[in-house]
């Protein structure tokens, strides 16, 4: 317990100065054909594989050496990314979640696309607009998206017929899904032996997207008209987060600290068969696949209100305005986002492909698990571009949390957390 | 009047110097010249990516009016209170029954200090699964005996307690070596007048051994509470601050407006209030403990 802020604070330096020497390092001679070039990714984990295999494509296809950094967390990215961009010394292509973008873009570290992309023949229209959204600040091009993780609905089917439900009836309202859940729940004196639905309780993205989610499907949408007011305290905001209140703490289909810490491994209770159903991206499928591969279960789409909706994780790939390396960088951009490359990758992955052609990969368009996820791509809801994002969500994680733990009602905590993201707002991002 | 040295002296001068010189330029490069950007930086709003504004006072009076920053700091007192007086009495009592020359002690020694050298985040997520509400021992022991499931972490009374326990047990190795090397710096004539005079244990526990443990009770009090008010690493890992806030420090605060929300120059201002507490704090210590700071220096 040594001063972590003089730690940082070294780091931060150390960051600095080693970045400046590579930098110096690796600088290309100009006018020569680019050899290498600097990735940054957090391409880790279940996307290990794939994206190794695409690295050495790459450099067997083009002859330039990809030096690749990885990063287990999108946020510690996000970080060495921000100090390599002050330090003028970025990777030359980094690729994480849409999320950062905005605040990268509106502080002009990024390289806009457009022309590259006309001179290359590519269009916005190659990809799916939904997820092509969040890649457009001011109305330029400033990354292109790769692949997305849409969110739909697991569930177990052992645990149905238990509950002398139709397996290949799934619900389609929320009504439904109350319901069924309320079916499938268990408790043993005070605690909870299955769950019928996973209901978000911790302050993690998992709150902020489920409550969106259901947001989103209630009618709300993220922003006020003229942009500079959130808009998710209003009644439909107020109807999605009573919902998951009312799911805790009156139907008790959950319990707080059920599965806490277990994401992943064999014991979390949906891979365990202790819940019945789980709003989750693609990456379920690897999860059960890895730690419970017998577990019967099958996907549908998220249970709609006034309209379908879902969120989830779109990762984009963008080139830094100070890389030094811009045109090996464009080429290893374009030729992850060429159609056999990115199936390929997604396929590897369990991931969706964001560009239009490759979702029709057999793969991906014969697959009814997968089309599935296609589907929900069509309806995601990528939250506004805006810089303040981070603060804003963390607002909405925190207050969501107070109304499912009962310390405040739906309407307060929504009022709360748009007090504190209207605030963000109206400073305008610089810190 | 300036002194003259000698030549041999001088030369001597200069390699001290150079010699120095290496520890100073990292000192500077990484404690002092951060320290003032962090002074500096408190007056500014700066997001890392454009330059710093200036702003005055306005992080200040911004962040004194924050209910979370408010609570921050009152749970960072709660944590200190709940963690450094039980490692000093629990480290203390240890080391006086390890002081007691009987077989094996070394095994207990090493047993007790070992937490003490395990890596936060390792030793965290270790008591993550014991306070697991399913599957952690602690429920387990407790349903043996006949008692309900707790929620540990998942609820906003229990949280920071069960951080205190960790820490407690992870720290507890630490004040145990040092009050053992205080211990062996008492004079045995001290405990056999005492035993002369017919001093019983705590007596003699009272009277000999916790005055002329003084100056060691000082320096752990000092660096503990220090230590303790920079908590973060263990709540990063076991609760970011939750449930419902309820365990989030000083130090996470900071985390959280710099690195996640890139609010530089608030960070920088609770920090200066961090230190602005710790200075306050260890200047109080100093003062009631003034009279044997004199013995030490």
């Amino acid at each position: 317990m040594r001063s972590h802020l003089r730690a940082g604070a070294a780091v931060l330096l150390l960051a600095l100065c080693w970045l400046a020497w590579g930098g110096v390092g690796c600088r290309g001679g100009g006018g020569k054909a680019e050899k290498e070039v600097a990735f940054w990714s957090s391409l880790m984990g279940s996307k290990e594989m794939a994206r190794q295999a695409l690295i050495q494509d790459f450099q067997k296809a083009e002859g330039i050496t990809v030096n690749h950094q990885g990063f287990f967390d999108i946020e510690e990215q996000n970080k060495k990314l921000l100090v390599a961009m002050a330090g003028g010394t970025p990777p030359d292509v980094a690729s994480n979640h849409v999320w950062f973008l905005a605040r990268y873009a509106a502080a002009g570290q990024l390289e806009p696309l457009d022309d590259l992309m006309k001179r290359a023949g590519m269009s916005r229209e190659q990809f799916e607009p939904s997820l092509m959204k969040g890649c457009v600040y001011d109305g330029k091009t400033y990354a292109l998206p790769v692949f997305a993780s849409s969110w739909v609905l697991y569930y177990n089917t052992e645990l149905f017929k238990k509950a002398a439900l139709d397996p290949k009836r799934p619900p389609k309202t929320w009504e439904e899904l109350e319901d069924y859940a309320k079916r499938m729940t268990a408790w043993k004196g005070q605690s909870i032996q299955q769950a019928g639905l996973d209901v978000p309780y911790q302050v993690e993205d998992t709150m902020s997207d489920t409550f969106l989610t259901l947001f989103y499907q209630a009618g709300g949408e993220f922003l006020s008209p003229d942009g500079k007011k959130v808009a998710f305290d209003g009644p439909e905001g107020v109807e999605a987060l009573q919902f998951l209140v009312d799911l805790m703490r009156k139907d008790r289909v959950s319990q707080i600290g059920f599965g806490q810490g277990l994401d992943q491994t064999p014991q979390s209770p949906f891979n365990a068969g202790t819940m019945a159903m789980s709003m989750m991206g693609p990456w379920g499928i690897i999860n059960v696949q890895k730690y419970s591969p017998k577990l019967p279960y099958a996907v549908a789409p998220l249970p709609a209100r006034k309209r379908a909706a879902s969120v989830g994780d779109v990762f984009v790939i963008f080139i830094p305005r100070a890389a030094k390396h811009k045109d090996a960088a464009w080429r290893f951009a374009r030729f992850f986002l060429d159609t056999p490359n990115l199936v390929k990758f997604t396929k590897a992955c369990y991931q969706i492909p964001a560009e239009l052609e490759a979702q029709k990969d057999p793969f991906f368009s014969q697959d009814p698990k997968m089309q599935v996820f296609i589907e929900a791509t069509k309806t995601m809801r990528v939250n506004p571009g805006i810089p303040e994002q981070s603060e804003i969500i963390a607002a909405v994680q925190e207050e969501c949390q107070q109304a499912i733990y009962g310390k405040k009602t739906a309407g307060q905590a929504l009022r709360d957390a748009a007090t504190a993201a209207n605030a963000a707002l109206a400073r305008g991002g610089s810190g | 009047m300036k002194r003259r040295l000698s030549p041999g002296a001088r030369a001597q001068a200069g390699a001290a110097r150079w010699l120095l010189a290496p520890a100073l330029i990292t000192f500077c490069a990484f404690s002092v010249v951060p320290v003032l950007m962090t002074l500096a930086l408190g007056f500014t709003r700066y997001d890392v990516l454009t330059p710093p504004r200036w702003v005055g006072g306005a992080n200040y009076a911004d962040i004194m009016k924050d209910p979370t920053f408010l609570a921050s700091i009152w749970h960072t007192f709660y944590y200190t209170l709940g963690t450094v007086p039980p490692t000093l009495v629990l480290g203390l009592l240890l080391a006086v029954a390890l002081n007691a020359r009987l077989r094996g002690m070394i095994v207990f020694r090493t047993l007790f200090y070992t937490p003490v050298v395990t890596s936060v985040v390792a030793a965290s997520m270790i008591w993550m699964w014991l306070y697991n509400p399913q599957f952690g021992l602690l429920n387990f022991f407790l349903g043996k005996l006949g008692v309900g499931p707790q929620q540990w972490l998942s609820s906003p009374e229990q949280a920071m307690p069960c951080l205190m326990i960790m820490t407690v047990w992870k720290e507890l190795g630490y004040a145990m070596v040092i009050y053992l090397a205080g211990l062996q710096g008492i004079p045995a004539s001290l405990y056999e007048a005492a035993e002369m005079d017919g001093a019983a244990w705590w007596p003699s526990l009272r009277n000999v051994t916790l005055p002329m443990l003084r100056p060691v009770t000082l320096f752990l009090l000092v660096t503990s509470v220090i230590g303790s008010f920079q908590v973060f690493d263990a709540i990063y890992v076991m609760t970011k601050g939750g449930p419902v806030g309820a365990t989030t420090t000083v130090v996470h605060q900071i985390y959280e407006n710099g690195f996640r929300f890139l609010r530089m120059g608030r960070a920088s201002a609770m920090a200066v209030v961090l230190f602005l507490m710790i200075l306050i704090v260890s200047l109080l210590n100093l003062r009631v403990f003034r009279r044997d700071l004199e013995e030490v220096l």
